[in-house]
């Protein structure tokens, strides 16, 4: 009786029709579960191994090589630091034209002072012109420390 | 009508194998990814574990004609305030009342010198100076916005980016994918010294110049670009580094200017030294304790 109900049902095209359409419902439900369920496990996945990955004596090894680093870069810093405060007009420096240079040694912490005189050049006016320009221009205080003039006639 | 029956049947097998054959992918990208060399010990980078720094990625084939050294005009700039579009630093921008002295000297942007598949290095070292604090008086060792070139990012550091960092990055960003921020050869500056003169750097195109007066006089006949390469100096703790930016020529008869570098993890991210007679003078190691610039670290 049964199977004669089945077979009859079948023969409909309605409902061939339905069953198929419930089909397609159902994979495209369980498409869109699986998709959900898998997003999570991929970050997990990615993150646990990028935890896990390097070896512990590595990480330490990094550890120790970062602060070491840090320890230079902090050394090198201090030299900046002290170098602004004591001389922060070392910025405006070299002091230069085609018949001079000058600059500030920060070791010797004297002005050095290279003059590139021409013959018809008066040497005298050249270190005046010089020593305005660093006081008055540069605004430096130049007069706190020594200038070690090199004249070198071209 | 068994077709009919059938049709839902195959679709349903179709779809199982269709998930089935998805998953081998997902796998093989789970363990790409496992590879990466991120410090797990590093607290620093405050990068998202989806966004690695280090991805892998096809080489380009480098780049062997490098382009001719971009010298200066003989001279040194001054001005006032500076945009960071500007092909200028203005260094006044490093001091807390910021930019405001118009006779105190520009710094010209470097361009050229080492070459990568995705830009320059110098330009990359740029990029991340443009992302180190400006303005603030205190040290220049974080970043933000990172930088991203070359699928490689720098991610953003609130503190601990310390001067190696800054070469490694740059020379990741321009395309040179040998160095690592999760390698202590390469983190610690006096093993990053030793690996550039190593046979294994060699053999990746990477070249070390010792310092030599002649080396900067190279430099500015255009016959040994140095712009790009990291500075190494010498202090008595270690070795500091920086890139090498630009040197700037007030004569070239007496070899005398202004040599300037880029760093980070210090008080100032640009650092200016004197020239004269081609040698690198007001360093620290010149002047002090310790024995200045050891040498240059470059790439063909």
């Amino acid at each position: 009786m049964n199977n004669i109900n089945i077979k009859d049902l079948l023969k409909k095209k309605w409902v061939i029709t339905l069953v198929v359409f419930v089909l397609i419902i159902l994979m495209v439900l369980y498409i869109r579960l699986s998709n959900k369920e898998k997003t999570p496990s991929i970050n997990q996945t990615v993150y646990n191994q990028i935890n896990i990955s390097p070896p512990i004596s590595q990480s330490v090894e990094l550890q120790k090589a970062i602060e070491d680093q840090k320890k230079v870069d902090a050394e090198y810093s201090n030299w900046q630091e002290d170098i602004n405060t004591n001389y922060p007009w070392l910025k405006k420096l070299p002091l230069y034209s085609d018949k001079y240079f000058v600059y500030f040694d920060i070791n010797k912490k004297i002005f050095i002072s290279k003059l590139y005189p021409k013959v018809t050049d008066n040497v005298n006016d050249m270190k005046t012109e010089i020593v305005r320009q660093l006081k008055v221009e540069k605004e430096i205080p130049v007069e706190s420390f020594k200038i070690q003039w090199s004249i070198i006639p071209r | 009508m068994k077709r009919i029956i059938l049709l839902p049947i195959i679709l349903c097998l179709l779809v199982i194998n269709h998930k089935v054959n998805a998953q081998v992918p997902t796998s093989d990208k789970s363990i790409k990814l496992g590879t990466f060399d991120i410090p797990s010990g590093t607290p620093i980078p405050t990068i998202p574990p989806e966004q690695p720094t280090n991805i892998p990625q096809a080489t380009n084939p480098p780049i062997n004609n490098p382009p001719p050294i971009n010298v200066p005009p003989i001279g040194l700039i001054t001005g006032g305030p500076v945009n960071p579009s500007d092909p200028v630093y203005c260094i006044d921008d490093e001091d807390p009342d910021s930019c405001d002295d118009n006779t105190a000297f520009h710094v010209p942007k470097g361009t050229g010198g080492v070459p990568g598949s995705c830009g320059t290095v110098v330009e990359q070292g740029h990029k991340i100076v443009n992302s180190l604090p400006h303005f603030d008086k205190g040290i220049r060792d974080s970043v933000n916005p990172s930088i991203t070139n070359c699928n490689y990012s720098t991610g953003t550091y609130s503190s601990g980016y310390i001067s190696t960092f800054l070469v490694i990055d740059a020379y990741n960003l321009a395309g040179h994918k040998e160095l690592s921020k999760s390698n202590p050869s390469h983190v610690r500056g006096s093993d990053l010294l030793a690996w550039w003169n190593s046979p294994e750097a060699a053999a990746a195109g990477y070249t070390y110049i010792p310092y030599s007066a002649s080396a900067i006089q190279n430099h500015a006949a255009g016959t040994q670009n140095l712009t790009g390469c990291t500075v190494f100096l010498n202090l008595s703790s270690g070795v500091h580094v920086g890139i090498f930016n630009v040197l700037e020529v007030t004569s070239s008869a007496n070899g005398q200017g202004v040599l300037s570098i880029l760093q980070s993890g210090v008080r100032f991210y640009i650092d200016r030294f004197l020239v004269d007679n081609w040698n690198i003078l007001n360093t620290p190691q010149h002047q002090t304790q310790l024995s200045s610039v050891s040498g240059f670290g470059c790439h063909i």
